[in-house]
């Protein structure tokens, strides 16, 4: 987004039981952020905050913020993230506001985990409820492990695939002391021997739930360049629908989803091509939506998303790097913005253990609700 | 045995959009929606048409049989009227006359013997009084 960056990063601490309030650790990230690029709280003048949990009013009542210009709400379930930084670099493209806040902060362990979310935040509550609940059918895990098993049955993606994705996040977790699952590494006996949730979908096929927050900066690239950390630039960002965006199985294209339509534009709009993307932040929900994403990002093409996953191909040192600290599987689910941040970790040349030798594109991704989906292409 | 059964979720007869759907599924028909203005089917329904917008929909009896799309087997459930019933399957299931998929509950057949595209057929289950739930089963392998 011509001449925008994030200048500031913030998280709190992931647990199972944070103790204290998503408005807490709301302000805590943001806090944080603010101190990160060398701004005062008082500098922030645009919210962006998540669909769910606290609200715009919330931090501008927590932080004591003076005078907000700009406040706006994404509903691309956990698109919502990466849609919202979109958001915050429009609006201080346009002049709207001048320093934006982005953040999610949630106790999605200890306090409102996702079924409570989706309830709230679902489009389609009719189908839902009416043609989805009564049979049983009611949960994230069981809509996407239906498009993972009609995926294995055209291009012949595996459970090994499936697995690849999950020993790879939990392998780059052990080098993030950050991440839930720090200390806990993972075997493949391990993944398939795990409880099956929602075939094929087992137990380390889902990401796990989290207590905490993250939040980012963005401001103009002049402004920037004054402050405490090398810009990392919004250099690219988009989002997308898919055909029925209320309902999975009813698009003329079965796997054609939001990020399908997004990413071309937000490539164009950094120009660049998935070929020069030096490490991707994929919104690893469910290991299957990382090789879904990889294929309609543009990756690898329709179909070779599990041989791309396969052999090392998403770990460090591997043809794509993904999410290097962890990600949603292995890090911690705070819808995507531990990705974001990650982002801006990695261009900085941050990462320290984790880090891409030479990281100098960097992509996003989010995915939510139904296959709505945003893509972010940060560049140093 | 003294335990008291847990109610599933269970439909509303009188929606606005699905009423429709809702009653013929209670006389053992199964209908999809399709627009009076310009004949496009669509599924789920909606109170729109997705091809021309404000239009009149009216429901368009089909047959009742389709192929197994796609399916997930549900081992984790915290709706407690299903907690008993685990696992169970629940399909998408491509209907042979008319272009929709439809959700729903997989009975007849072991979870781990669900093939993709196998033949299926609608079933209905009362779940209330007035109330009855389209399934689906192995084409001509279940009671009705």
């Amino acid at each position: 987004m011509s001449g925008t960056c994030v200048a500031g990063i913030g998280m709190t601490e992931f647990s199972r039981a944070s103790g204290r309030s998503a408005e807490r650790l709301a302000v805590e990230a943001a806090t944080a952020a603010c101190e990160d690029a060398g701004l005062p709280t008082s500098a922030v003048d645009g919210i962006v905050p998540f669909p769910f949990g606290p609200s715009a009013e919330d931090l501008i009542a927590g932080l004591g913020l003076p005078d907000v210009t700009f406040t706006a709400v994404p509903h691309l379930g956990g698109a919502s993230t990466v849609a919202g930084l979109r958001l915050a670099a429009l609006a201080v493209a346009n002049g709207a506001a001048s320093c934006v806040l982005v953040f999610v902060a949630r106790n999605g362990r200890s306090g409102s985990r996702v079924e409570q979310r989706i309830g709230v935040l679902l489009p389609g509550q009719r189908y839902r409820r009416q043609l989805e609940h009564p049979h049983g059918f009611t949960t994230p895990a069981q809509w996407y492990s239906m498009i993972a098993r009609r995926h294995m049955h055209e291009f012949g993606t595996t459970r090994e695939h499936l697995g690849a994705v999950a020993l790879a996040m939990r392998a780059h977790a052990q080098l993030n002391p950050h991440a839930q699952m720090h200390g806990r590494p993972m075997t493949m006996e391990q993944y398939r021997s795990s409880r099956p949730i929602a075939e094929p979908y087992l137990l380390l096929d889902c990401c796990q739930e989290t207590d905490g927050a993250g939040a980012v900066l963005v401001v103009a690239a002049d402004r920037a360049r004054d402050l405490r950390h090398r810009p990392v630039h919004l250099s690219g960002l988009a989002e997308g629908h898919p055909d029925s965006p209320d309902d999975l199985v009813n698009r003329r294209d079965f796997f054609t989803v939001g990020l399908t339509r997004a990413a071309p534009r937000a490539f164009a709009m950094a120009g660049v091509t998935p070929s020069d993307v030096d490490a991707a932040m994929i919104y690893d929900c469910f290991t299957f939506e990382v090789i879904q994403q990889l294929e309609e990002a543009g990756f690898c093409a329709r179909g070779d998303g599990g041989p791309f996953v396969d052999d090392g191909g998403i770990a460090l040192g591997g043809r794509l790097p993904v999410n290097p600290h962890g990600g949603l599987l292995s890090d911690g689910h705070i819808a995507g913005m531990n990705h974001v941040v990650e982002a801006v970790v990695q261009l900085r040349g941050d990462g320290g253990e984790r880090q891409v030798p030479g990281a100098e594109v960097v992509a996003v991704t989010g995915w939510g609700d139904m296959g709505d989906g945003a893509i972010a292409v940060l560049t140093r | 045995m003294s335990a008291q059964r847990a109610t599933p979720p269970l439909p509303d007869p009188d929606d606005p959009v699905l009423a429709g759907y809702w009653a013929a599924a209670a006389r053992g028909e199964l209908v999809v929606q399709r627009c009076a203005a310009c004949d496009r089917v669509q599924w789920p329904p909606r109170d729109t048409c997705g091809g021309c917008g404000p239009a009149e929909l009216r429901w368009l009896l089909v047959a009742g049989t389709g192929s197994l799309f796609t399916w997930t087997v549900v081992h984790h459930t915290t709706v407690a009227a299903y907690a008993g019933a685990l696992p169970f399957a629940v399909g998408a299931v491509e209907l042979d006359d008319a272009p929709a998929r439809m959700l729903g509950r997989l009975r007849g057949v072991p979870p781990e013997q669900l093939e993709t595209d196998m033949p299926l057929e609608v079933a209905f289950e009362p779940v209330a009084p007035g109330i009855a739930l389209p399934v689906w089963q192995p084409a001509g392998g279940g009671s009705r």
